[in-house]
């Protein structure tokens, strides 16, 4: 190679390394895998494919069964092995609290999505989604408004130097306010449930934004009356009212009622599959009662959690205080003077005859055969065969509390975190008992053809022969409407996520809260010979105390704010006695 | 010429030889001159050493006995020289066979230091360079990294592991620690071309590298923006000049189990619940409590459920059988492990060219004794270089890495958080994986799980074009070419399991058929990087040495993932195909930098040293305007010992002042495109609706940054260097300073933002600290002898956190006015005593506090101090109690060669190291009462008979166990240690033995160990060294590590 090739190779090379201009040009580089802002919210399938993601954040058996905020483990229901310290008074200050940053952030999301959608050209094409992220909105906020009571509102897509970062709190009627404002501009764009095409199944409603605007006009209206804000109260209750009025007069739902299934009809609902889940073959799509739900399958959605592991006669110790709340079949409490149907607690069977059909399918009742998902069904039929599969051939109570749960859990044959049930959010009985409840608490009063509407078909879908509720019957039998109503709605929802709530909201909670919590009569009973060793104290009446000295304080019925955001901003202010 | 003169010929090519020298000079008045050379101290004979007439041509080459024979003048002198050794001159005198003793240069400043774009003489250094050469990697056995052979012995080079898992050890290394937040991981070159991350030296046969410069202060900055973390130049082997080189090394390691936490006996697990359990108020109706004394009658047998009543009526009713084996976990997990290192090299040079061809092979087997657990490396690397003419040579470097790895894809399952109780068997009586209830003993997930086997093919190409253009001005131009291509093929295979009888229970199958399922990730990456540069040379009357560098550069990465999943498959298939669902993913990015670079060295006389670099970096991640940053170094020394006065003393034989500043830039905490709003999307992972999961559109996370820039790092370095008594002892001591003025940091908002907020230049950062080296060499006779040690000690602390900071108990990774991975605790107060103690514990501090205190704790339980004394236990009592980080690192060394042995050995050491244990599982006795626990516990828990007691009073309450074990003064760890790193035996077989065989020119045996012994403080069981979070990989304990090794020369 001769010397003056070289050169001219050289000065080639150090042209290019040199040059500014490929310099600048080559360091220009776009994103590959990942969409700009700019490129986006062109088409209505944007903002559908956006809106998608809230579906992620409902809750699910993992945010109710399991120990969570919303769980009946925090309430006077059910107590487990190692005590809940939300449930006995004993949690404190946070550092910092999930629940809290990631609604914010969820909040941030769905702002995104409105605000966006304020410069699209074509309003109407996307209205269904600026729904759905004003539904899920909302969704997030009555969960902060729980929790925390006062709260920061956020309807735009802040900057690091928002004044919001360090502002106070907007008090709780604000956030209310907005709630509902935002729920009741979403029910009118979104779709009737048999509008609902099979691709969108499990998608929003019109019912859903209904139900769930009856919820919380129901929660901030008792929260409101029992703290002596009356008009405020009747107010949204009101509201709550005519909500569910609405979902009623739709007649897009009914309750869950086949005739094949008789008194065990609400205990299959719970454990509906496609695959053969209940002793008359039906399948989801026979379940007209639920109105959101978190979709499971056993395939293409497992629940993914240990569900039945969990809720079969195991973690979930049921209270005795639950087990009484089921009246007899005559429609009366079984401490009623006039009650002979009670048949007492002698034997472990004898407190269960004559009940409410839903104790005996929601706990388990002695020497019966039950099946769970690795000791399964065989033919659903119950005979030698069937029975011989069960995990308890004749069960025998005689562990944790005595009472035991088997609501949620599987008796088809299904590999354990593979349960393929459906979460109900909202389902229909809700919405019925909301309404009784509104009307009442609205009006101090409530008549026989409400209750006949709402509280008496979700009472007697198991209960054919029970006595509807009415106010000759609470005349008669000297009975309380409200804690008629309250105990409908805790016998019905017992176990999804309700009853802490509604302690809270109706202000019970400092007396219910406190109170030992008891499993079975043992002394005097078969329970005193069947289980011998108990060394769990006993209480004056010879019940199993199985968590005691707890309390129930003002400040529990607010969440405290975690000290992180306390700290990050001071002028939130924490909640009261925090 | 030479290359044709292989041994076997040599006599023959000795004729040739003889017979071209004869033609052309035959006619001189010259004669014969014979002799030999040999090295001064070890009289081993020089092979290939020159042997030229001084002011001539003719010259030879000594022979594989070191004989040369040429015909000289009488009075000429002829020069004899070899790499290595101190050339000689020695007058040609007549009659008689020459010996000629050529000395080891053992003059340290004659080395020659790669500095980054050139090299330097190590005498006019003015940067903080540390290097190392090959011999830091001999006699270390298989090195599955070369960084395992340098730990703590680089001054300020600070190098961790956290696991011994085969691949997956996780080497870490600091140039003198962090200086910022973010990460600052050095900066790798090797041959010239950055390597895309410091890890992949992991993918080089360490027997390749002929030395490695560490650049640990503003020297580093001709790498400007990214050489905030140092910067690490790796030089491979190159063809030496001389006769054709082969070279055999190999070696047999044999690993032991070394430090891990025992877990406790079925005894000492039995006695251990009946008393938790008992303590939380439990009678003997109990489930646990009836279990633990079952086990404790039953030991070594069982009870099968399906033939006899449960003994424990109404519980365990998703179990079939009651097994009371007597297992340790640990034993049945760990045992010991084989690997093997080949290593053989060809190399040649001649004036024209050269060359070097070496195969490595590397493999090495896992201590886990289920599951296939394997790290093979393949090295091929080929380094050519030829001179085209006088001023034009080509080098060029290739070199191919293969890494296959084979770990259990269920890896997680065999080492998460279930310790087994010790009752479990190892296996049902027909040898199938046994399960108890929803508890599966952990071996079977590794054994039957599936493999997760990744193959790493890498190929490095480096060109380097060097042309002289005048005298004193050359063009050096680089190419470079990386590409890596990582494939990962993961198989999760269904498990059925069995009761002890052997029976199976439908509902026992984990992971399911459906959850079965088979994975193929590729991960390719593809570097370019293009330089070029002018170095210039002049000196100026004799004293004034002038060197000049400028140059420019372009890099461009791209990075191309592709990733499918497939459910429910065959188990036999190794293919994406199932029944299942499919799953797909994708990640393509590409980063580029362009760079203008220079450099301007002065020296008067070789005594006053300046230095002058500067960096000019563009990136693609910023904006334009904010895209183009300048970064520069400069540094001065002054060599005490050449000036006359001090020169006359007589005492130094090195003395030089060095000092440095610059600026250094990071870029690591920034994302690759600003100014975009980003959303992700995700396919068929969203909420079941429809048919399916959803499809959707989801923010990146973090707002948007329009006006960040790089972190800039002031980097300022204070050092003396000396060699005295004859060179015998020699050193170096530096200080150092680096202020990092605008860190970026995602800064932590109310959480009303809703979003992260993007990094902004808002932090400041400080690291500070000293390193040194100090060595001694010296010999008795025939005895030599050396001793030495390194030290580097270097702190750091985020002084501005830019905003509002929270403090989390426990592990922090970022504290304002604290080090990086701070560790928060509480003040432990001492151990309640007695129930006055409790009750006035709790009547002072149970209201409102913030700790987890609550009525539920008994005498036995630890108490907390109030450190701020506003009546409340809470976060604001959390006091600092260390860092995570070893602040100190060192390393003790000596060596000793008499006659043919040598005997080397080297002491490795941490301390100020705080560590706060994750994994609660272990931490806390009896925490979840189905699983073990380590036996550290076992006597040594408070009861009324044992008050001074470490633990506090076993319990099974969550409550009482989150409450006593919370980070506190009380149950964080002190990591210092100090290990027998390695320690070597070797003997050269005698030459007159070793020529006897024909075969060799030289051989050598070892035997080494590594890891054998060490003092820690930690009270856990663990290994000082195992990381904060054990789980996984961490779990694998370091090993104890045997070698016998043979290095052979042909």
């Amino acid at each position: 190679m001769k010397i003056k090739n070289l050169k001219y190779i050289a000065s080639v090379f150090v042209a290019l390394t040199f040059s500014q201009y490929g310099c600048n040009k080559a360091l220009d580089l776009d994103p590959l895998d990942q969409i700009a802002d700019a490129n986006y919210w062109k088409t209505a399938n944007d903002f559908k494919l956006f809106a998608n993601q809230f579906y992620s954040w409902r809750r699910d058996f993992g945010s109710s069964v399991y120990d969570s905020p919303h769980s009946d483990k925090r309430s006077d229901l059910l107590t487990s092995a190692s005590p809940n310290l939300f449930s006995n008074g004993t949690n404190t200050v946070p550092p910092t609290d999930g629940n809290y940053t990631s609604a914010f952030a969820r909040i941030r999301t769905v702002n995104t999505l409105l605000e966006r959608a304020g410069t699209y050209s074509n309003p109407a094409e996307i209205a269904r989604y600026v729904a759905e992220a004003k539904f899920f909105r909302a969704y997030v906020y009555f969960e902060l408004l729980q929790l925390y009571g006062d709260i920061t509102i956020v309807d735009k897509l802040l900057e690091t130097g928002s004044p919001e970062l360090s502002a106070a709190r907007n008090p709780r009627s604000e956030v209310a306010d907005f709630i509902i404002a935002d729920l009741q501009a979403a029910a009118p764009d979104l779709p009737l449930q048999s509008e609902i095409q099979s691709a969108d199944a499990g998608r929003l409603t019109r019912g859903t934004a209904q139900s769930f605007l009856s919820r919380v006009a129901l929660y901030e209206g008792t929260w409101q009356k029992f703290r002596n804000n009356t008009s405020r109260a009747v107010q949204l209750l009101d509201v709550a009212a005519k909500a569910a009025k609405d979902v009623i007069n739709s007649n897009q739902y009914s309750l869950f009622k086949p005739a094949a299934l008789g008194d065990s009809a609400q205990k299959y609902m719970f454990i509906l599959e496609d695959a053969k889940s209940n002793p008359a073959g039906l399948k989801k799509a026979d379940n007209k009662e639920y109105i959101f739900v978190n979709r499971h399958d056993e395939v293409l959605n497992p629940i993914g959690q240990n569900i039945t592991h969990e809720s079969f006669a195991n973690v979930q110790y049921i209270t005795r205080k639950f087990a009484n709340l089921y009246l007899t079949q005559n429609g009366l409490p079984i401490g009623h003077a006039n009650n002979s149907q009670f048949q007492g607690y002698a034997t472990m069977v004898s407190e269960f005859q004559n009940r409410d059909n839903r104790m005996r399918y929601t706990l388990m009742p002695a020497n019966k055969p039950y099946w769970r998902e690795n000791k399964p069904r065989v033919n659903w039929t119950g005979d030698a065969a069937d029975r011989a599969s069960a995990a308890y051939t004749s069960f025998l109570p005689t562990f944790n509390s005595g009472y035991h749960n088997q609501k949620w859990a599987a008796e088809r044959a299904v590999p354990s975190m593979s349960e393929g049930y459906d979460y109900p959010i909202i389902r229909y009985a809700e919405v019925l008992l909301n309404y009784a409840e509104a009307v009442f608490e609205r009006d101090n009063a409530i008549s026989d053809q409400d209750l006949d509407l709402s509280l008496n078909p979700v009472r007697q879908r198991v209960n054919a022969s029970m006595p509807a509720l009415t106010n000759v019957f609470v005349t008669t039998n000297n009975l309380d409407m409200r804690t008629e109503i309250r105990r409908e709605r805790t016998i019905e929802l017992y176990n999804e996520g309700f009853r802490i709530d509604d302690l809270k909201r109706w202000k019970t909670a400092e007396a219910e809260m406190p109170q030992e919590m008891l499993g079975i009569k043992w002394t005097g009973t078969e329970f005193q010979t069947r289980w011998a060793g108990v060394t769990r104290p006993r209480n004056a009446e010879g019940a199993l105390i199985m968590e005691t000295g707890r309390q129930w304080l003002e400040k529990h019925y607010l969440f405290p704010i975690p000290a992180d955001q306390l700290k990050l901003n001071p002028s939130l202010g924490q909640n009261p006695d925090w | 010429m030479r290359t044709l003169c292989k041994e076997s010929a040599g006599k023959y090519c000795l004729m040739i030889l003889l017979t071209l020298v004869w033609s052309g000079i035959s006619f001189a008045q010259e004669a014969w001159v014979t002799g030999k050379v040999i090295d001064a101290k070890t009289n081993e004979t020089i092979i290939g050493a020159s042997v030229k007439i001084k002011g001539s041509k003719t010259g030879v080459t000594t022979d594989v006995n070191g004989n040369f024979r040429l015909n000289a003048a009488a009075s000429s002198v002829l020069q004899i020289s070899y790499l290595g050794y101190v050339s000689a001159e020695v007058p040609v005198t007549g009659n008689g066979t020459l010996t000629i003793r050529l000395n080891a240069d053992e003059n340290l400043l004659e080395e020659v230091v790669v500095v980054g774009y050139g090299s330097q003489r190590k005498e006019t250094l003015t940067g903080s360079i540390a290097k190392v050469d090959a011999k830091s990697f001999q006699d270390k056995g298989s090195l599955p990294s070369p960084l395992q052979a340098l730990q703590g012995q680089v001054p300020g080079v600070i190098i961790t592991r956290s696991s011994s898992a085969p691949g997956d050890e996780s080497w870490s290394m600091k140039l003198r620690g962090a200086v910022s937040a973010n990460s600052t991981d050095p900066l790798v070159i090797i041959d010239g071309v950055a390597a895309d991350s410091f890890r992949d030296l992991r993918l080089i046969n360490p027997s390749d590298i002929d030395n490695i410069s560490f650049l640990k202060d503003a020297a580093a900055a001709i790498y400007g923006s990214r050489a905030a973390g140092g910067v690490v130049l790796v030089t491979t082997k190159k063809g030496k000049q001389g006769k054709t080189t082969v070279e055999y090394n190999g070696s047999f390691t044999r690993k032991q189990v070394g430090l891990q936490p025992e877990l406790m006996s079925l005894d000492e697990w039995a006695n251990g619940v009946i008393q938790a359990r008992t303590n939380d108020g439990f009678g003997a109706d109990d489930v646990w409590i009836s279990y633990a004394n079952l086990a404790l009658a039953n030991k070594g047998g069982y009870i099968d459920l399906s033939k006899n009543a449960n003994p424990i009526s109404g519980a365990f009713t998703d179990v079939a059988d009651f097994v009371f084996a007597d297992n340790n976990w640990s034993d049945v997990l760990w045992g010991g492990a084989n690997s093997t290192q080949h290593d053989f090299s060809i190399s040649s040079a001649t004036d024209k060219s050269a060359y070097r061809l070496s195969l490595g092979y590397l493999n090495d087997d896992g201590i886990l004794k289920y599951g296939t657990n394997t790290n093979k490396r393949y090295n091929i690397r080929l380094t050519n270089s030829l001179n085209v003419n006088q001023n034009f040579s080509i080098e060029s470097v290739i070199a191919y890495n293969r890494q296959d790895q084979v770990s259990p894809t269920m890896l997680g399952n065999t080492l998460g958080q279930n310790y087994p109780q010790p009752g479990l068997p190892v296996a049902s009586l027909n040898g199938k994986p046994y399960a108890w209830g929803g508890q599966y003993t952990p071996n079977w997930f590794a054994e039957l799980g599936g493999d997760n086997k990744l193959n790493v093919s890498s190929i490095n190409i480096s060109e380097t074009l060097k042309y002289k253009i005048v005298k004193g001005l050359q063009f050096v131009g680089n190419l470079g070419y990386n590409t890596s291509s990582a494939n990962r093929d993961i198989k999760q295979n269904s498990i059925d399991w069995y009761t002890y009888a052997g029976g199976i229970s439908p509902a026992r199958v984990n992971p399911t058929q459906a959850a079965s399922y088979f994975q193929e990730s590729n991960a390719r990456t593809d570097f370019y990087s293009a330089s070029g540069y002018f170095q210039y040379n002049k000196t100026i009357q004799a004293d004034h040495n002038i060197t000049a560098t400028a140059g420019a550069q372009y890099e461009r990465r791209e990075y191309d993932y592709t990733m499918g999943k497939v459910l429910d498959i065959n188990s036999s298939l190794s293919v994406l195909s199932g029944a299942g669902v499919n799953t797909t993913g994708k990640e393509k990015n590409h980063e580029a930098i362009g760079a203008y670079f220079a450099r301007l060295n002065y020296d008067f006389r070789a005594k006053y040293l300046f230095e002058l670099m500067g960096r000019y970096d563009g990136s693609s991640k910023f904006l334009p305007v904010n895209r183009w940053n300048a970064f520069y170094g400069l540094s001065a020394g002054w060599r005490i010992s050449e000036e006359k006065i001090v020169k006359s003393l007589g005492a130094f034989n090195d003395l030089k002042l060095r000092a440095s500043y610059g600026i250094v830039g990071n870029q690591s905490g920034i994302d690759r495109y600003d100014g975009q709003p980003l959303y992700n999307s995700s396919i068929n992972t969203g909420a079941f609706i429809g048919t399916g999961k959803l499809t959707f559109i989801s923010p990146a996370g973090t707002m948007v940054s329009y006006d960040r820039t790089w972190e800039k790092i002031n980097n300022y370095n204070l050092a003396l260097d000396f060699a005295i008594l004859s060179n015998r002892l020699s050193g170096t001591f530096e200080v150092f300073e680096k202020t990092n003025n605008n860190m970026l940091l995602s800064q932590t908002y109310a959480a009303v933002l809703g979003a992260s907020a993007p990094a902004a230049n808002i932090g400041k950062f400080e690291a500070n600290g000293w390193d040194g080296i100090l060595n001694w060499s010296d010999k008795i006779g025939s005895l030599t002898y050396r001793i030495g040690g390194a030290v580097t000690y270097a702190k750091n602390e985020i002084t501005d956190f830019g905003g509002n900071n929270v403090i989390g108990q426990g592990y922090n990774a970022r504290v304002q006015g604290r080090p990086l991975n701070s560790i928060f605790g509480l003040r432990y107060a001492g151990r309640i005593q007695s129930a006055e103690e409790r009750q006035a514990y709790l009547d002072k501090y149970v209201v409102g506090n913030g700790i987890g205190l609550t009525s539920a704790i008994k005498v036995g339980d630890n108490m907390f101090a109030d450190l701020n004394n506003d009546g409340v236990l809470n976060i604001n009592d959390l006091e600092y109690l260390g860092t995570d980080d070893p602040q100190l690192s060192y390393s003790f060394n000596a060596g000793v060669e008499y006659k043919n042995f040598d005997f080397s050995v080297i002491f490795q050491g941490a301390g100020e190291r705080t560590t706060f244990r994750d994994d609660v599982n272990w931490r806390i006795p009896f925490r979840s009462v189905y699983l073990n626990t380590t036996n550290q516990s076992v006597g040594d828990s408070w009861t009324p008979d044992n008050q001074d007691a470490f633990f506090p009073r076993y319990s099974t309450d969550g409550t009482i166990n989150t409450y006593n074990y919370q980070a506190s003064s009380w149950s964080v760890e002190n990591g210092a240690y100090l290990r027998l790193k390695n320690i070597v035996i070797g003997y050269t077989l005698p030459q007159t033995l070793v020529r006897k065989s024909g075969a060799f020119s030289r051989l050598r045996v070892y035997v080494s160990g590594s890891d054998l012994w060490e003092v820690s403080k930690i009270n856990d069981g663990w290994d000082p060294e195992a990381t904060r979070t054990v789980s996984a990989f961490q779990r694998y304990p370091f090993n104890r590590v045997y070698t016998a090794g043979i290095q052979a020369n042909f």
